[in-house]
């Protein structure tokens, strides 16, 4: 995926229209107004932009829906916040307001191998069992324990510090090519859409493999267990994988 | 005698019909329940001591009411009082079939377990502990090939059995965790349940339904207190576990059918070129797909032409030698009313139609095969991306192109899609594509007004209007009145089987009878009624007499017999002008002549076009009738010339318009009506198209008017 450069506030549009679909499954532009606090007038204005970008599917009238590429790039910005904040809170240990709005600012200009190695570092003390530090104030940080930091750098679970995609944010079924396999991370599909495609036996940790695509490049063909299924791109975009 | 009621419930593909055609042979019938429009089959076996009627539900992935057919399916069962459910499942695919299983077991009905195609399940790999499976479920397990009628004796007689009470209700309850069963015990204590509901199903039903979101369900109780409880369940279900209740618990049930499948299925795997798979990288395939189902299509249509060809030429005869029986050893004289009927109204009509019979069967064999082979899926699949183009899904483009034969097994054919809303705006359009019966209109029209050079351009521009009609109007229809219902193309791609024959007749049958049917009752009764309003009220005395002295005088002159014979026919046809012009029919061709003439037509052509709306054809030998030429083929010369002469070629544009664009006939509301559910959309696609119809003849003639033409 090539880095295509947003700016700082459409960024920031984006991670709204991100968090308001998870929240509410349909997005106005009201609602983008509301939360980032800015006019309406300037709100379409974004949108346009975003949609220009291919990042969202955008008209008049019409809910907004975010593409595949759009999905990605929202959940590369919101983990980097989150990545920070974790940062502040859990390693530096800072007040959690302060921390979100820092990282709200700091999110849009950290290079990527600079975020990477806060991700290793949260991971690295996350895992030291001792927790053997502490902030004390005018003194700094303090290490309690200093044995046996061996294993600190083991496995985390903290699902914001993986990044399936070697650093590149998460993949989705159409990033598997076709004839490989892949396992089933995370259904991120409207209700009815999700419950029939669970039922058909697409759940987390399935194994999915891509079969091919139709004539016209959609829909898509997948196989789970011994059935083929078709589906359109627009909903395989949204199925997060992993590949094995 | 004791009646036992079955449902044949399980997964679409999973071989639900070749298990009951197997089962009930060809004792069959399309059972009728109000409401429904999704065809349920009944058929019985009767046995010594029980009778058994099977009934077979629409096919289904789970009990959640998301699409019609889920609906349907639940509600038969529940409120029909079934007997018995006889669970049809895909032992190839039996983990996914095992999830409707498990939700079947909670309708607390007794269940037989029909282990389908377990011969391809068993050269795949899969070996089946059928015992072990039997007592995991609770229920008896019957193994069975369907399409080869393995094991129909043995599902008699576990059906026998739980006929005489061999049952007992033990079926395992799924453990959803401490945390969910928590929240269900609490709810089972506070929700207020209304007693309709508690009688059908079981509490703890209920709730893990609507902690499932289930719609159906939340409509009934998601009220009042309730909601407060219900939210605070799922909050903390989803705060315990992290995930959605209802993930939550589907996922719950998914990891117990994993255990079923792990204990009593070994699958080795057999790494084998799959025959589908090979069949699917050509016929699929991103360069050639396209290409081959055009080709097949091309195929199908001149088979379905060709070969019906001389089997419509001989019931075409067929009738013309009853109607000229009839016409010649009954007098005039003795009941001319009810020759007339018969003649006229009854065998006209329903000749029309039935005309059409052996191309219904052989499109109706078409598609049974298209459909029993699964190379259906793969249409939609290759079509998918240019339908949803115009707000509709990849199965609609097969009623689409069936269309151009009869628009009356077109909206038959939307059964096969899936949503209602798509098949609600297939049938809406459908009879935008040109049927073959508007063929002789633009036969009889096109060589009167065009030189012969644009000829076949202008009736492939025709076709070509109905068609860009047809893509706006779904467009427009689904961002409308069938608004909000829209679904997502979600699609299993079955496996290539060969259909039985037997299947194939059973199919092609079904659907055949009911067209035949549809001839007889509907159309018989409204070819009745159009044949009275173009009879009654007949001339006054005082007319017939003055043409029956002008014969005399003819006859009793001195000229030769051929010019005698000419001249008879002529006042033969002036007579039965000035009988159409006193009947009720001209007098409403007169009566909207006003609104016609904004069209550039006169009252005759609106007597012609009330008369093709009995069938788009009649049109023409309308016409021959109010230009007192008799009843004119589309080959008529003399009518070419009358028509040059009284009208121009703008004129003649827009009666080919308004002929394809108005509903194509009776038969198509009929069917509408029938399909749909309702004489609502039948009444919306009637004024619909007919309003479309003028609006667009009205703009082509007042601009081209203007423009000179």
């Amino acid at each position: 995926m090539k880095d295509e450069h947003l700016t700082q506030s459409l960024e920031d549009y984006l991670e709204a229209i991100y968090m308001i679909i998870k929240d509410k499954k349909v997005v106005k532009p009201k609602d983008i107004s509301l939360m980032l606090n800015v006019s309406q007038a300037s709100v379409t204005g974004a949108l346009r932009s975003l949609a220009i970008k291919k990042l969202i599917l955008y008209s008049p009238y019409e809910p907004i829906e975010l593409t595949s590429t759009g999905l990605r790039k929202a959940r590369e910005i919101l983990r980097r916040h989150e990545l920070l904040r974790t940062f502040f809170t859990k390693v530096l240990l800072v007040d959690h307001q302060i921390a979100d709005e820092t990282a709200c600012k700091m999110e849009h200009i950290i290079p990527k191998v600079i975020l990477e190695r806060l991700a290793q570092y949260i991971e690295y003390i996350e895992n030291c069992e001792h927790k053997s530090f502490e902030w004390i104030e005018k003194s700094g940080y303090k290490c309690i324990d200093r044995e046996g930091c061996e294993e600190c750098a083991m496995g985390s679970d903290n699902s914001v510090l993986k990044d399936s995609n070697g650093g590149e944010g998460s993949v989705s079924l159409l990033d598997i090519p076709v004839g490989k396999s892949c396992r089933v991370v995370e259904l991120d599909l409207d209700g009815s859409t999700q419950k029939r495609l669970v039922d058909m036996g697409l759940i987390k940790n399935a194994v999915v493999s891509v079969e091919r695509y139709a004539p016209l490049g959609d829909p898509i063909e997948i196989k789970i267990n011994n059935s083929c299924i078709a589906l359109r791109i627009k909903d395989a975009g949204k199925i997060v994988v992993e590949l094995i | 005698m004791k009646d036992i009621r079955v449902a044949l419930v399980g997964n679409p593909n999973a071989g639900k019909s070749s298990i009951f055609n197997s089962l009930t042979g060809a004792k069959q019938k399309i059972a009728n329940y109000p409401g429904v429009t999704v065809d349920i089959k009944e058929g019985s076996i009767k046995q010594k001591d029980v009778n058994i009627v099977i009934y077979d539900l629409p096919g289904i992935y789970s009990l959640f009411s998301q699409s019609e057919e889920e609906v349907i399916a639940r509600d038969f069962i529940v409120t029909e009082k079934i007997d018995v459910i006889l669970n049809v499942i895909d032992v190839s695919n039996i983990d996914r079939n095992l999830n409707l299983t498990l939700q079947l077991m909670d309708l607390n009905i007794p269940m037989v377990a029909v282990l389908n195609m377990s011969d391809i399940a068993e050269s795949n790999g899969y070996s089946i502990d059928y015992h072990k499976l039997s007592s995991m479920l609770a229920m008896p397990t019957v193994k069975a090939v369907g399409s080869k009628g393995v094991g129909s004796g043995n599902i008699v007689l576990e059906l026998e059995r739980i006929a005489n009470g061999e049952w007992v209700n033990n079926y395992p309850r799924i453990d959803y965790g401490k945390d969910v069963e928590t929240e269900i015990e609490w709810l089972c204590n506070k929700l207020v349940v209304p007693l309709d509901i508690t009688t059908k199903y079981s509490k703890r039903y209920v709730i893990v339904k609507l902690l499932e979101d289930d719609e159906a369900m939340h409509e009934v109780l998601y009220v009042g207190k309730n909601i407060d409880l219900l939210n605070r369940s799922k909050d903390k279900i989803n705060s315990l576990t992290g995930d959605d209740s209802a993930v939550f618990i589907s996922y719950a049930r998914h990891g117990y059918i994993t255990g079923i499948v792990r204990e009593s299925v070994d699958k080795r795997v057999i790494d084998r070129i799959n025959v589908s798979d090979k069949l699917d990288k050509v016929l699929a395939n991103r360069v050639i797909g396209l290409p081959i189902f055009f080709g097949l299509m091309y195929l199908l249509f001149e088979m379905v032409f060709t070969i019906g060809d001389p089997f419509m030429g001989w019931i075409e005869t067929g009738f013309e030698i009853l109607s000229n029986a009839l016409h010649n050893n009954w007098n005039v004289e003795t009941l001319p009313l009810l020759r007339s009927l018969l003649i006229n109204g009854i065998i006209g009509g329903v000749g029309g139609v039935i005309v059409f019979l052996p191309n219904i069967i052989l499109l109706f064999f078409a598609i049974a095969l298209l459909e029993g082979t699964g190379y259906m899926a793969r249409v939609a699949f290759i079509m998918d991306k240019i339908m949803n183009k115009f707000g509709l899904q990849g199965k609609s483009i097969i009623p689409m192109l069936v269309g151009f034969g009869c628009t009356v097994p077109a909206i038959m054919a939307t059964r096969t899609l899936d949503s209602r809303r798509d098949r609600l705006i297939t049938m809406m359009v459908a009879p935008l594509v040109s049927c073959g019966a508007r063929l002789p209109i633009y036969a009889l029209i096109i060589p009167a007004f065009f030189a012969e050079d644009i000829q076949a351009a202008m009736l492939f521009l025709i076709y070509i209007i109905g068609i860009v009609l047809a893509i706006i109007f779904s467009k427009i229809l689904g961002s409308t009145i069938f608004k909000g219902e829209a679904r997502t193309f979600i699609m299993e791609m079955p496996p290539y089987r060969m259909p039985t024959f037997k299947g194939l007749l059973i199919h092609t049958w079904d659907r055949s009878y009911m067209y035949l049917r549809k001839a007889g009752t509907m159309i018989l009764a409204v070819s009745i009624a159009i044949w009275a309003m173009m009879t009654f009220p007949a001339l006054p005395v005082a007319e017939t007499d003055m043409y029956e002295r002008e014969r005399t005088v003819v006859v009793s002159s001195n000229i030769l017999e051929d010019e005698k014979e000419s001249q008879i026919l002529d006042i033969d046809n002036r007579e039965l002008e000035a009988g159409l012009v006193y009947s009720v029919a001209g007098r409403i061709g007169k009566a909207i002549e006003p609104p016609l003439s904004l069209l550039g037509f006169d009252w005759k052509i609106g007597v012609a076009l009330i008369g093709a709306f009995a069938a788009k054809e009649v049109f023409v030998a309308q016409l021959g009738i109010v230009y007192s030429i008799g009843e004119a083929t589309e080959e008529s010369q003399t009518l070419r010339e009358k028509l040059a002469y009284n009208y121009s070629p703008l004129v003649a544009l827009c009666i080919m318009l308004f002929a394809l664009i108005s509903t194509p006939c009776v038969a198509t509301m009929v069917v509408t009506a029938k399909e749909s559910g309702s004489w609502k959309y039948a009444a919306m696609q009637l004024v619909g198209l007919t309003l479309l119809a003028y609006i667009i003849s009205l703009i082509v003639y007042q601009v081209g008017t203007f423009l000179g033409y």
